[in-house]
């Protein structure tokens, strides 16, 4: 069992990545809270060594997404929701931001973890194949459908890289 | 782009309130796990055991409350049968006196009935097959262990009354209680305490006469020939004494 030391890094290093997994796919707070400490608990019990910084939080995204989604596996949850759904009081979020988040939300929960995780986190499609565990071509076409969807979304504005 | 959505990403953040709520949850599932488990086991133990020893006090109790033998009402229409009754007035045993009442045993579901549901089936079914407009007789005994009959007395004289003019029988009851002695007399010789009364009373007038001879009558048919008897019997003896004085 890791030490509380070691959760408290965690926490600081990768709680807010583990957050916006929740925020892309968990309307409710309680919902949210639920998981990303269910998370952190398995972080705590987890006894193997991470090999790297990267590791650890390639580690926690997984665990992240795996986590909403057998939260979401609920019949009665609404998968699909907007920013409006969602308590934003805690942040400041500008307009500009506010669209892009709205955009992404809209989008089906496989492409919303492929965006944030490629275009956020800076993981190549080979990575996000390992983490989701899901063939190479098939997170390529998935990423590819998800650019051209928030395209669509955003009013045709392009996402070159 | 990149930089547009790393932007609206950025804006959203693990607030500190939840990262403290993590950090107490986490700290109190830890206190949890060391716990050292023989604190708790024996206690949930204990209180589990408890609850068996409870559950199956509770039903043992309940299941000898349920079947312990308050009261036995004989029943004669011929057919003729004997209720065992528990202390809820609910019918325990059911035992047949004769074959009309084996074989209206077979047809009612008789056990586990409220004695008033127990008797307006037996009446109903009596008259459907013509018994009860033929004798036009109920005899009921009641022998109560604690002698507290009168309550089912009343229960046995209204349910009777009742079913019998629901059946469009003109019926007459003839109820009254028993001592032990008397039916386990009658029991000994399997007939009901009320046809044993009736064969008695035959018999103190003609000795000659067996229980086993009356079994198959029913009480209304030896009450008759033992009143035709004393008729006979006073009419002979008053003959005799006319002509001995003659």
């Amino acid at each position: 069992m890791r030490t509380e030391q070691e959760v408290k890094q965690a926490l600081d290093a990768h709680g807010d990545a583990v957050r916006r997994i929740c925020f892309i796919h968990l309307k409710s707070y309680a919902d949210m809270e639920d998981v990303f400490q269910e998370v952190f608990l398995k972080y705590i019990l987890y006894e193997q060594s991470f090999e790297s910084h990267a590791h650890e939080r390639a580690w926690l995204l997984r665990v992240a997404i795996n986590q909403c989604k057998d939260l979401l596996k609920s019949f009665f949850r609404k998968r699909v929701f907007s920013l409006e759904d969602i308590d934003l009081s805690s942040f400041t979020v500008p307009e500009e931001s506010m669209e892009i988040l709205e955009a992404v939300l809209q989008l089906p929960d496989k492409y919303r973890d492929v965006i944030y995780l490629h275009y956020y986190e800076g993981y190549s499609a080979v990575e996000i194949a390992k983490m989701v565990e899901k063939k190479e071509n098939t997170i390529y076409t998935w990423l590819t459908r998800a650019r051209a969807q928030l395209k669509k979304l955003l009013g045709g504005e392009s996402f070159e890289e | 782009m990149r930089n547009r959505i790393k932007s609206a990403f950025d804006t959203i953040h693990a607030e500190d309130s939840l990262k403290a709520a993590t950090l107490k949850r986490l700290y109190e599932k830890k206190q949890d796990s060391v716990q050292p488990r023989y604190h708790q086991k024996p206690r949930s133990w204990v209180v589990r055991a408890v609850c068996f020893v409870l559950i199956l006090f509770s039903g043992m109790f309940s299941y000898n409350l349920y079947y312990t033998e308050t009261a036995y009402i004989d029943i004669d229409i011929n057919p003729s049968m004997a209720f065992t009754i528990n202390c809820f007035e609910r019918v325990i045993d059911v035992e047949a006196y004769n074959t009309e009442a084996e074989e209206l045993i077979s047809l009612l579901n008789l056990r586990h009935k409220k004695l008033d549901e127990a008797i307006d089936a037996v009446i109903t079914a009596s008259a459907q097959t013509g018994a009860l407009q033929r004798e036009g007789l109920v005899t009921v005994t009641v022998q109560a262990e604690d002698g507290n009959d009168t309550a089912l007395m009343e229960i046995i004289e209204t349910t009777v009354t009742q079913s019998a003019s629901h059946n469009y029988s003109e019926t007459q009851i003839d109820l009254f209680t028993v001592d032990c002695e008397t039916r386990n007399a009658a029991h000994d010789h399997h007939v009901s305490p009320a046809k044993y009364l009736a064969i008695l009373e035959w018999q103190a007038v003609e000795p000659t006469v067996t229980i086993d001879e009356c079994r198959n009558h029913s009480i209304g048919e030896i009450r008759q020939m033992t009143q035709e008897h004393n008729t006979s019997h006073h009419g002979e003896s008053g003959n005799h004494h006319g002509s001995g004085h003659e």
